[in-house]
């Protein structure tokens, strides 16, 4: 829990110390579970709920299937 | 069944994933790639570099695909290749189509169209491992 003390603390500290501070929070933050962090911006690759796509490569295929055949 | 452990991208134990290791071949070339099982993915995903690195020609894929979410923003095109694995399809190898993405970053994603319409995968997160064979 957040101290009172330690909130004292922290607003006493300087600019860069500040600055420092909120770093290693972050980065802390970014190691915890989920690797998530609020605000942040993540990649997701995943194409979910492209049916469309799917219904193409599945034609693609039939006919890659029937070439072969 | 061929079992498998859960891989990390890290080494973070939360960054588990199953990741399946799988030979592509596509005329006289061969590539070692590791797909990612992604059970949401509508369809298999093969990264610009790997399709280069089977020798598949851009400009000789002429069936569009259209992608949704971050890979949206990418060209991508049908693309057949064969995929084995001496665990699970012994000297049989399997038709596998992929949207080929021009997307260099891209993990390989194997997803519904057509990796689990060929394959039968079990997931035992909790033990860290997951089973796979063949349809």
């Amino acid at each position: 829990m957040l101290s009172d003390t330690l909130i004292h603390e922290l607003r006493n500290l300087n600019r860069v110390d500040k600055l420092r501070a909120m770093q290693l929070l972050v980065t802390e933050l970014a190691s915890e579970e989920y690797n998530l962090v609020s605000g942040a911006t993540y990649e997701l690759f995943t194409p979910y709920d492209n049916e469309a796509a799917a219904q193409v490569l599945y034609d693609f295929l039939q006919a890659s299937k029937k070439d072969a055949s | 069944m061929a079992k498998f452990p859960y891989v990390a991208a890290n080494n973070q134990p939360t960054s588990l994933m199953p990741r399946l290791p799988l030979f592509l071949n596509l005329s006289d070339q061969q590539v070692q790639v590791v797909g990612l099982l992604d059970t949401g993915a509508a369809v298999n995903v093969l990264p610009y570099r790997v399709g280069l690195a089977l020798s598949a020609v851009w400009e000789e894929q002429t069936t569009p695909v259209s992608l949704v979410g971050n890979l949206g923003q990418f060209e991508a095109r049908a693309l057949v290749v064969m995929a084995s694995h001496p665990q699970i399809t012994d000297d049989q190898a399997v038709r596998l189509v992929f949207a080929w993405t021009r997307s260099e970053n891209a993990p390989v994603l194997l997803g519904q169209m057509n990796f689990f319409l060929e394959f039968d995968v079990c997931f035992y997160r909790s033990q860290s491992v997951f089973e796979v064979r063949l349809k």
